[in-house]
């Protein structure tokens, strides 16, 4: 049991990504343990959302592992991925915005009962229960989140907050293990981001394990149990969130944007 | 616009009346028009079975197929041989039909569409003309000359050999296909099909993250789309009682695409409206000149509309009537526009 | 053995000389545009069709073949213009626009059926030169195939290498963005694109009518076999269109004679149709960059 708590729940080795002669990611090495909240950081086009992109199998890496609970994922395609318990939010949302606020829930959700081709189309056997079960679900998730009211608007009827919010659900849905959040808090303010970081730590007591990206200092500095900063490419540091403040290689990436912040 | 929009609501109030006026009016229309106009009525349940399935992968999958004469003959042939020589019943050759169309479809569809990068047009279209040029070489089949001898369906005793009787026939069959892929659409997997198509509103990659397995996903709707043209290549053949390889030509394939294509791939009743246009054009050009048009001038005139329909109303007939029916529903006083992206916004 | 071998092969090699520049036309119009469409072999069609109507009306040989081949090149003008120029296309998709040829394709047959019916039309060789090659006797048009291959080739590779508008398309076909950066405006060199595939479109029908004559529903075979062809040799590559076309015709003659006469368009099919799926991009094409 303690053995499984200490081995790296995600594992990722000298990940390196060429998009042509760019290289966006230069062996970035780093481990996550269960149930970690870790934020992410590192000056615009650091690498950031690249290297989410690699964990989930958007694309493949040039170079590399990424290990996932001792196996090995850094070839699979994304809906595996997803399957085996990584899901990810993306910056610009990108919900499905031809469906309804539950249908964008229901069409990841994880079920137990699994209907056959044909009993959906001929709308007999399992096919009800199944469509219910993943109504059932997806409400649930709905209602995590507080949306359950507006299941049957559209995403274009929701805030800018409201369809944060049914993008995390959607990942909800998933069941994952492990969860990326990418820029959750932009635009939000100040009394929004506690609300957001108090839910990612419910999260986590659920048992997730949860990485995000952020600029926000409050949410770095006030929920993360480690930061990674990123800076072209690079892993510069991988500390408690004290100790970044502090250092030198980051606060010179940073410094021209961190005045601004905070 | 307003009174148009007003009258129209009225109207949608009362579609209780009005769809029963309608299922009436189906159930006595072989009487209505006399035997002739009949058969083309089978023709034309028949080739929208097709377009159906067609315009369940094409508006669904977002994949082209120009294979679907293909599976429409093999429909056909398996049915009628199977009739033939073993003297199989109808209706079990037609399930046979339906599930070897279907396994087929799968076989080709699973590599093609598991993975992006195939050229699919290409390669439905090569499976096509494949097709075709094979049967007319096979001599079990009776080669460009065909075979006759298939039995008609029959169910206890009696058997459907009259005009009216095949409509029956193939219109209980074919709004139950209908209904089918109404159900479909409207379950989970219709969703996630909405959700993958970035087109029109939903994500692809976003897709893929909640683990909807596109590949997976586009290969069951070629699947069912394999089945829908083999099931009405067996209606076909129980119908004709003759087959030889002319209507399942690449002709053929291409005919279904321009079909669903003009009678709009997001509605199920596109394949309906794409059948019942090119044959009832066949129809009006005869009763037009007085006599039977010639082939040229059909394909011309056809031809023509689908260009001018594609140009104009890029998602169809069916895709115009329900954006028409969207706007008179809401009282939105506004030029009908053509444009693509118009559909993103307005639900 | 030899002589039957070639016996086979050298009216495979005609033949697919033929599918080649059909190819080619296709592989133009890819390249530049990223897009194709099945129009092609009706240009050939209606190249053929032309000039052997005007030749069985009394003019001239080479002039009626000219003639046919400037007609194809003004009709692909007109279908760009009706079809593709940009105040019409307003609303379409470029899946749409490929469907707007494929119903094209119904008209021009429609067209083509009502002005000379189902006959077959033929022309006489170009050149009435009889010649063997041992005992093979080789069909005296055949030459000329070869011969219009070899100069389209040579002519496509001065127009891409070494003239400025060549050099224009080449450009529009790799960085259309760069390409408008430095004034070359994409719509134009599409446009050139398309009546250069017409034209070579034509040029192929026409050319190939002394030896299998010519009727209303040629063009899907042209069209059916050039972009087989080009799609299995690779759609992006001259190289690729020119292999494929090749290759088709000699599998299919080769077939025919050693294997089955009978199935040799079902084998060589089956053949194309594996090669599509083994190599997606074509034996000589480069596989797009996935991102």
């Amino acid at each position: 049991m303690t053995k499984q708590n200490s081995q790296p729940f995600l594992a990722v080795k000298e990940l390196t990504k060429y998009f042509g002669g760019l290289q966006a990611t230069n062996h970035v090495s780093f481990d996550i343990l269960p149930q970690e909240v870790v934020s992410i950081i590192g000056p615009n086009g650091a690498g950031k959302t690249t290297l989410i992109n690699l964990v989930t199998g958007v694309f493949p890496p040039t170079g590399g592992s990424i290990w996932f609970n001792h196996r090995r994922i850094d070839r699979l395609p994304q809906a595996k991925v997803n399957y085996l318990g990584i899901a990810r939010t993306f910056q610009d949302l990108r919900l499905f915005t031809n469906l309804s606020v539950v249908e964008n829930v229901i069409v990841g959700a994880r079920q137990r009962v699994k209907a056959s081709l044909i009993e959906i189309m001929t709308r007999l056997g399992r096919s009800k229960r199944q469509e219910s079960e993943a109504v059932e679900r997806s409400m649930e998730k709905l209602a995590s989140v507080g949306l359950d009211k507006k299941a049957h608007l559209y995403p274009f009827n929701l805030s800018a907050k409201e369809q944060k919010l049914l993008a995390v659900a959607r990942c909800l849905a998933t069941e994952p293990k492990l969860l990326f959040l990418d820029e959750p808090a932009g635009g939000l303010s100040r009394e929004e981001i506690r609300e957001l970081s108090s839910f990612i730590l419910t999260l986590r007591e659920k048992g997730m394990t949860i990485i995000f990206i952020e600029h926000r200092m409050e949410m770095i500095m006030g929920i993360s149990d480690r930061v990674i900063v990123l800076n072209f490419g690079q892993k510069i540091a991988d500390d408690i969130p004290a100790k970044i403040q502090e250092n030198e290689a980051v606060l010179a990436a940073y410094l021209p944007k961190m005045e601004n912040r905070a | 616009m307003r009174q148009l929009s007003l009258a129209y609501q009225r109207v949608v109030k009362s579609r209780k009346w009005a769809g029963g006026i309608i299922v009436l009016i189906l159930l006595l229309l072989p009487f209505l028009i006399g035997p002739y106009p009949t058969t083309m009525l089978v023709l034309i349940l028949i080739y929208s079975l097709v377009a159906m399935g067609l315009g369940l992968l094409i508006g669904w999958a977002g994949q082209f197929s120009l294979g679907q004469g293909a599976f429409f003959g093999i429909g056909a042939y398996i049915s009628g041989f199977l009739s033939v020589e073993f003297g199989i019943n109808p209706w079990l050759a037609m399930l046979c039909s339906g599930a070897l169309a279907g396994t087929l479809a799968y076989v080709l569809g699973k590599p093609l569409l598991s993975v992006p990068g195939y050229k699919v047009g290409f390669v439905t279209i090569g499976f096509s003309w494949l097709f075709h040029e094979f049967i007319s070489r096979l001599e079990m089949l009776g080669g460009s000359t065909g075979f006759s001898g298939i039995a008609h369906f029959s169910l206890a005793g009696f058997t459907f050999d009259k005009d009216y009787q095949y409509y029956y026939v193939t219109l209980v069959i074919v709004v139950l296909f209908f209904l089918l892929n109404q159900n479909f659409v409207k379950s989970k997997l219709g969703k996630q099909a909405k959700a993958m198509d970035t087109f029109t509103g939903g994500s692809a990659l976003a897709a893929k993250s909640v683990g909807i397995d596109i590949g997976k996903l586009k290969t069951k709707i070629f699947m069912i789309a394999g089945v829908y043209a083999g099931i009405a290549g067996s209606l076909y053949a129980h119908y004709m009682t003759h087959l030889d390889p002319t209507p399942f030509s690449v002709w053929a394939s291409i005919l279904m695409l321009l079909i669903i294509i003009m009678g709009g791939v997001k509605s199920t009743w596109g394949g309906i409206v794409g059948a019942a246009v090119y044959f009832g054009l066949q129809e009006m050009l005869t009763f037009i000149l007085g006599s039977k048009a010639p082939m040229g001038l059909q394909y011309l005139i056809f031809g023509c509309i689908v260009s001018l329909i594609l140009l104009f109303f890029p998602t169809g007939i069916m895709g115009f009537i329900s954006r028409l029916h969207q706007q008179l529903k809401q009282d939105i006083p506004s030029s009908l526009p053509m444009r693509k992206g118009f559909n993103d916004k307005a639900k | 053995m030899l002589s039957l071998f070639l016996e086979a092969l050298i009216p495979g090699l005609t033949q697919g000389c033929i599918y080649a520049l059909v190819a080619l036309g296709f592989v133009v119009l890819f390249s530049v545009t990223k897009m194709y469409h099945v129009m092609i072999g009706e240009f050939g069609m209606a190249g053929g069709m032309i000039g052997a109507t005007l030749y069985a009306a009394g003019m001239p040989l080479y002039t009626s073949v000219i003639i046919a081949i400037v007609a194809t090149t003004i009709i692909s003008t007109l279908i760009w213009v009706a079809v593709f120029y940009r105040p019409f296309a307003k609303g379409a998709s470029i899946m749409n626009l490929k469907l707007i040829t494929i119903a094209l394709t119904l008209v021009s047959v429609g067209i083509a059926y009502l002005l000379w019916g189902t006959n077959y039309k033929e022309l006489p060789p170009f050149c009435r030169i009889e010649f063997n090659l041992g005992t093979v006797r080789i069909d005296p048009q055949a030459p000329w195939i070869w011969g219009v291959l070899l100069l389209i080739v040579a002519g496509l590779s001065v127009l891409f290498d070494h003239t400025l508008i060549g050099k224009a398309l080449r450009a529009s076909a790799d960085q259309p963005i760069g390409a408008r950066l430095v004034g070359i405006n994409p719509n134009s060199m599409a446009f050139y694109a398309f009546v250069l595939a017409g034209a070579l479109g034509g040029i192929a029908g026409i050319v190939v009518v002394p030896i299998t004559m010519t009727y209303y529903a040629n063009g899907i075979f042209l069209t059916l076999s050039g972009l087989l062809a080009a799609m299995a040799g690779g759609p992006n590559r001259v190289e690729g269109a020119i292999m494929g076309g090749l290759f088709l015709g000699v599998i299919q003659s080769l077939v025919g004679a050693f294997i089955s006469s009978k199935y040799m368009t079902v084998i060589t099919l089956a053949c194309f149709i594996v090669i599509l799926l083994i190599r997606p991009q074509g034996i000589l094409g480069v596989k797009e960059e996935e991102l």
